[in-house]
């Protein structure tokens, strides 16, 4: 009997060793630091998704911090306490726009936008089957494997976000399982993969014009496509897995984005890449990758040896790669067995590993957060201030259809409201759009330091979204906008010195007009689309800007006058019906939003500055800039297509050209 | 402190019933324990049983929820009535152990796995666990090929004089919208055979309540909702018929059984997806027979045959390529089994086993394979009397033949086991095991929509195994008997199979030898039986340690560390007691904390002990002829909230009715 009680003591007791049952708490953060590091350009830090395996629920973000050195793991949680089951399962996609953070959460079918300083949620948009993002123009796209039944399968959509509302505006149909896209000159080329249908593997890009929102074409590139980037030539980078039913190898594929084909198929099996200035970094498919940089004009591999410590060896199943843009350090992040946490490793640009962090369950999305560098700033690197715009002091666009949305008017809002917002667009290197309206609307900007007036160099260029559709004849959409600049020579810090017009090509062409100047009328509940903004001018006439099906802005909503006029040198008229079709041609040099941004002549110098009585100055450099709409023209129906409206330049930012850290 | 509770609840239990019980019982029964450790004698390899009404009295329907309560055994459970619910012993893995039916095996080629949530405990005799295989030398190559194995025995018809049927009627409902009608006819043909016709549905839609709630870091709450477990709901329908009798010398027995069921798979509940929309069918039949004689006084063989047929059919409409997959597999098989005693305490054996599997499926570049196995092994046990020892060696050989080519494996492995009784006058005995077994890559790890067929070897397993067993019979005036036994256990694990996506490929995946685990174990179980005047009680207490430490790969983060799903400690706790026709029952399951992923160190992969109680009272009439059983059971009393699979939230408290009458 003794044993008995003995034995059954043991027993119990080596059952009550164990710790009973505790409330579950949220994931916690856990920081790992690596020693401080410095700022470099406006890169603060960055965001890493963890995928986590499909329903472990494990989709997790980290950040790391330069300043500190601090890497950070599940950081969702703690900011979005409340929201039940995190931040969900399988991400897909991590990307930043403006200021706000989109993750793309696969399994659980949401694309989660967050505040990109706090983490904190903003709004959960519900998208089935979510893969990818991309941005252009104040609207996210978001690809998605579901959409239409076809054959045994189904297939994809294109949603479109607006970045401001965050409402889904509008949808497209694409190809079988869509990957990754990219938005350029007007157009969303959208990667298909067919992965869901190993026997029928889909081979095409579709291309979806961004105005109408419709599928224009689909471009055959490959079988099973699935990365896709843009190279600073503006070409497609595009992936394909290949076919091995068909012995057709993995390949990558530049393809135009103005001819819509396929211009050369290299045989590098890529996995994953980023491309920063003329080099392509990738690793490429298989149990024993090749990390290496392709160069993307020459489209040479011109490394193949990345890593050059042997540390490849660390990495045992590459899931993605990023690059930073300034100092050329990458990073690797490393998805082990799909099942234990992920490391990110951090190499110099020399290739020799920096550092190597736990990360979460399948690390595999990397997105860089821009600082808004204030002049002279804190943290700021002191030899690595802003190549961008940093401040804007004016914004007065004239009416036109992207007026009010580009930067987006919500009622109340003052126009000293709309100059942040123009500001919070275009400044550093948010590259979201703002619209200047027709002739005569205008920004004013500067930079935190003099650009410098390089003789026989280009010394500033402003960003646009100009593209050609006819190459040899440089036209396409293009809406040239007249450039001003200014030195501060009083040294106030604000713009309210000499201005200096840029003389462009058209300056001297008889047609252009100086000194032109427009009234606008605002617009009553009745007055008819096909008159709605009533102009008159200094030269005895007037006409009307039409209301498209396009737009909803027009007349400044914070504009309280009901009339309001602008001046300054018209350039002719740019646009052209060529069979059935507007094409607008851009000036051979000197203008804003007027040739690609990707044109060496879309570059300014500031030795083209002429002073009002049109006699060259000699400026040492410049502080402030001007932009203003510089055609009068609109666009009225042809052929039964809608009207496209007014000419109206559009703005991006502003670079200086001669800019090193 | 444990134990402590443990007095107060045999006090609790027994105190109601003490007080009633003035009158003294005329005739001694002894109640069974509930997990009865074999008898040192009979068993000579660790071995845990659950027989007859012991059975009936656990809060379980299916064989995986009574397999629990065995030491040793780790569920896999992905929750409600028709959810899936798989079983490994010591971490081995699932497709390690081997369930025989009646003696012959159920099998699954495709993926190796019997769901042993499928079967339901109402026509089971008996349920036993051997760790390595049966303590017999007289059983079919196919018994001792499994590195572990779990026997369900089906109910046998057993008559009172004079009667040639018996019916019994029962009705089950539960909370969870459950209703569980089965019907069970035994009728004597002659005085040589018997029959039995035994049919079962059961009906749930499995929606219940799950909560999840979270803490911030500073214990203040940061969520707290109760959700509803949708598409769990399950329809299923069995019927058994089964024939037996003797001959000269030996006897005979055959099985039809037919089983169909249509599920919802409840998925994982992760953020944002909390109702999934695909589902199950199964529809698995299997006719069997068996025969075996004493040909002479030395010589007895037997004879083993099975065809079996099963059908599974998954829609999953919610895919991007909507999914209706249908697979058949077929299996017959053979095994010729014999056993020649050459001396008195020397015997010797041989059997044979002939199968063939084939997998068709309406999927894509399907190879449609088929599978022929040879299985023989050859074994012998001599007795010295305290000391027994048996040995056997086995060659397994598959080959596969697919549309895309041809497969072949052999494997030799042998078995060791030793048995060591010191004393005649105490019920002492020590063992030790030394196993080598492997299992075959299954249909799915070498065929899985690959665009090449993987290579893959057997998985190999190692077993050593020692350990000992006390009973005692007491004459105590509580205490009646007492017994415990104990088994310590190192397990090598090479080459094990694992599966993983290819690269940044979704769309494919490899299957390889890659994984290597060791597990160290403890398992103890412990009996007590005995009467407290006229209240019969008894009491089981299990205990499992179990350390199973990934080492694949030196490389790895999470090199030596606890495989998935794994608890380092699990136990429970069955107290029984029984006073005239009532009959009360109370049963504890503790699974301690585990990791969900290979990698230990990090709180996302943690997993939180859980631990249930439940209860259940009964009471048996008898009305003339008829007996009526009533039984009222509550499950998760405490209302625990817990998962055992990572979100698959199981029920909280629930409760269960249930009626029957045997004419």
């Amino acid at each position: 009997m003794r044993n008995t009680i003995l034995t059954t003591l043991l027993i119990c007791s080596l059952l009550a060793i164990q710790s009973c049952r505790d409330d579950e708490t949220i994931s916690e953060p856990i920081d790992t630091n690596v020693g401080a590091d410095s700022i470099s350009g406006d890169i603060s830090g960055f965001y890493i998704l963890n995928e986590g395996n499909m329903g472990m629920n494990k989709a997790s973000l980290d950040f790391y911090d330069y300043a500190t050195g601090t890497y950070r793991s599940s950081i969702y949680a703690q900011a979005n306490p409340n929201e039940i089951k995190e931040l969900g399962d399988v991400g897909n996609d991590l990307q930043i726009y403006g200021n706000k953070l989109y993750a793309v959460i696969n399994y659980s079918n949401i694309v989660e936008i967050m505040d990109v300083k706090t983490t904190k949620k903003l709004k959960t948009i519900a998208i089935n089957n979510c893969r990818s993002l991309a941005f252009y123009n104040g609207k996210a796209y978001v690809s998605s494997f579901s959409g239409t039944p076809s054959g045994s399968s189904q297939l994809g959509t294109v949603f479109e976000i607006d970045t401001l509302s965050l409402q889904i505006t509008r949808q497209v149909t694409v190809g079988f399982q869509p990957e990754e896209m990219v938005a350029v000159n007007g157009k969303l080329f959208v990667a298909n993969s067919g992965g869901y249908t190993p026997s029928n593997l889909d081979t095409r890009v579709s291309v979806i014009d961004l105005g109408s929102f419709n599928k224009i074409k689909d471009i055959d590139v490959g079988p099973n496509l699935f990365r896709m980037a843009l190279s600073k030539d503006e070409e497609l980078l595009v992936t394909s897995r290949g076919d091995a039913s068909k012995n057709i190898a993995p390949a990558l594929h530049i393809v135009s984005p103005t001819t819509d084909n396929v211009v050369q198929t290299l045989n590098i099996p890529v996995a994953n890449m980023d491309v920063v200035g003329d080099s392509l970094y990738y690793y490429t498919l298989g149990d024993n990758p090749t990390y290496g940089i392709l160069d993307t004009r020459t489209k040479q591999i011109v490394n193949s040896n990345l890593i050059t410590d042997g540390s490849a060896s660390k990495i045992k199943v590459p899931t993605s790669i990023k690059v930073h843009p300034i100092r050329k350090e990458f990073y690797i992040t490393d998805g082990q067995n799909y099942v234990a946490s992920g490391y990110v490793l951090c190499f110099d640009k020399n290739g020799k590993m920096k550092w190597r962090i736990q990360a979460g369950n399948i690390p595999a999305h990397i997105a860089f957060v821009s600082q808004k560098v204030t002049s002279g700033g804190g943290s700021v690197d002191p030899d690595d201030a802003s190549r961008y715009i940093s401040r804007v002091f004016e914004f007065s666009p004239a009416p036109g259809q992207n007026v009010n949305q580009y930067p987006l008017y919500n009622a109340g809002d003052t126009r000293q409201m709309m100059i942040q917002k123009a500001e919070n667009s275009i400044k550093g290197t948010q590259k979201s759009l703002i619209s200047l309206g027709g002739f005569g609307g205008y920004i004013v900007f500067g930079f935190d330091h003099t650009i410098e007036n390089v003789a026989g160099e280009k010394d500033f260029k402003i960003w646009g979204n100009a593209f050609y559709y006819d190459h040899v004849n440089k036209a396409g959409s293009c809406e040239p906008g007249v450039i001003m600049v200014s030195a501060d020579k009083n040294a106030n810090g604000i713009p309210d010195d000499e201005w200096y017009e840029i003389a462009g090509s058209a300056h001297s062409d008889p047609k252009s007009i100086k000194n032109y100047e427009i009234t606008y009328h605002k617009p009553s509940s009745s007055t008819p689309n096909n008159q709605y903004i009533r102009w008159t001018d200094n030269q005895g006439k007037q006409g009307y800007i039409e209301k498209t099906g396009f737009g909803s802005g027009y007349y400044p909503a914070w504009i309280g006058d009901n009339s309001i006029t602008f001046r300054g040198t018209r350039l002719p008229d740019n646009a052209k019906v060529v069979s059935s079709m507007w094409y607008l041609y851009a000036f051979d040099w000197g203008y804003a939003d007027n040739k690609p941004n990707s044109d060496e002549l879309s570059g300014i110098d500031i030795s083209w500055a002429v002073d009002s009585a049109g006699n060259p100055v000699n400026l040492t450099g410049i502080d402030f800039v001007k932009v203003y709409s510089g055609i009068n023209q609109s666009l009225p129906s042809i052929s039964g297509q809608p009207p496209l409206g007014e000419v109206a330049t559009d703005i991006l930012g502003a670079e200086d050209l001669h800019w090193t850290k | 402190m444990l134990t402590r509770s443990l007095k107060i609840i045999l006090f609790l239990f027994c105190l109601p019933l003490y007080i009633c019980g003035q009158n003294k019982l005329d005739s001694v029964h002894h109640i069974k324990e509930v997990v009865i450790v074999a008898k040192p004698f009979e068993e000579i390899i660790p071995t845990q049983k659950l027989t007859g009404a012991n059975l009936a009295r656990l809060n379980t329907h299916s064989v995986a929820d009574a397999l629990r309560y065995f030491a040793g055994v780790q569920i896999k459970d992905y929750g409600g009535v028709g959810g899936l619910k798989t079983v490994n012993i010591r971490s081995m893995g699932s497709q390690h152990l081997g369930v025989f039916y009646d003696g012959i095996q159920l099998g699954n080629a495709q993926n190796g796995i019997v769901d042993l949530g499928k079967f339901s405990l109402d026509d089971m005799d008996e349920l036993a666990l051997y760790n390595g295989q049966k303590s017999d030398i007289f059983i079919s190559a196919k018994e001792f090929a499994s590195a572990n194995t779990i026997y369900l025995k089906s109910k046998k018809a057993r008559f009172t004089s004079g009667k040639s049927t018996n019916l019994t009627l029962k009705y089950k409902a539960g909370s969870i919208n459950l209703i569980n009608p089965s019907f069970r006819l035994e009728h004597k043909l002659s005085d040589k055979v018997n029959t039995t016709l035994s049919t079962e549905y059961l009906k749930s839609d499995g929606a219940y309540k799950y909560r999840i709630k979270r803490l911030n870091a500073d214990k203040t709450v940061a969520q707290d909702t109760t959700a509803t477990r949708h598409n769990g709901d399950i329809e299923s329908f069995r019927i058994e018929n089964s024939f037996s009798g003797a001959i000269d010398n030996g006897y005979w027995e055959t099985l039809a059984y037919f089983y169909s069921s249509h599920r919802g798979l409840p998925g994982a509940v992760v953020r944002n997806r909390f109702d999934y929309g695909q589902r199950l069918w199964d529809r698995n039949f299997f006719v069997q027979g068996s025969v075996i004689k004493n040909i002479t006084e030395r010589y007895k063989s037997s004879v083993k045959v099975k065809y079996a047929y099963d059908y599974t059919r998954y829609l999953d409409p919610e895919a991007i390529k909507p999914t209706d997959n249908t697979y058949q597999q077929q299996e017959t098989y053979i095994s010729w089994i014999n056993l020649y005693k050459v001396e008195k305490n020397w015997e010797i054996s041989l059997s044979a086993d002939l199968q063939w599997n084939k997998l068709d499926a309406n999927l894509d570049n399907f190879v449609y394979p088929e599978r022929y196995s040879t299985i023989v092994a050859a074994a012998t046990a001599y007795d010295f009397g305290k000391v027994k020892i048996q040995a056997n060696i086995l060659a397994n050989s598959i080959n596969d033949k697919a549309k895309v080519g041809k497969e072949s494996k052999t494997k030799l492995t042998p078995t060791f086991i030793i048995n060591y009784t010191p004393f005649d006058k105490h019920e002492l005995s020590f063992r030790a095991f030394y196993k080598q077994m492997f299992r075959m890559p299954t249909f799915n790890d070498l065929y899985y929509v690959t665009s090449v067929p993987s290579t893959v070897a057997p998985e190999n397993s190692t077993q050593y195994n020692v350990g000992a067993t006390y009973m005692k019979d007491i004459n105590n005036r509580i205490v009646n008997r007492f017994s415990v036994q104990a088994d310590a256990y190192y397990i090598d694990i090479k080459d094990k199979i694992i599966s993983s996506p290819k690269g940044n490929n979704n769309f494919d995946w490899m299957t390889q030898n890659l994984g290597n685990v060791e597990i160290k174990g403890l398992n103890l179980s412990a009996n007590l039986s005995g009467k407290i005047d006229q209240v019969h009680w008894s009491t089981t207490l299990t205990y499992t340690y179990d350390k199973a430490q990934d080492f694949s790969d030196k490389n790895d983060s999470y090199y030596s560390h606890q495989i998935p799903y794994s608890p380092w400690h699990s136990g429970s706790l069955i107290v029984s007691s029984q006073y005239k026709g009532w009959g009360l029952n109370y049963s504890f399951i503790y699974v301690g904390e585990r990791y969900d992923a290979n990698q230990n160190n990090i709180s996302v992969n943690y997993l939180q002990p859980w631990y249930t109680h439940d209860m259940s009272v009964q009471k048996e009439i008898k009305l003339k002829s008829y007996t009526i059983k009533a039984s009222l059971e509550a499950n998760n009393l405490l209302n625990q909230y817990y998962d055992v699979i990572k979100n698959y939230p199981m029920p909280g408290r629930n409760f269960k009715f249930i009626l029957s009458i045997q004419i």
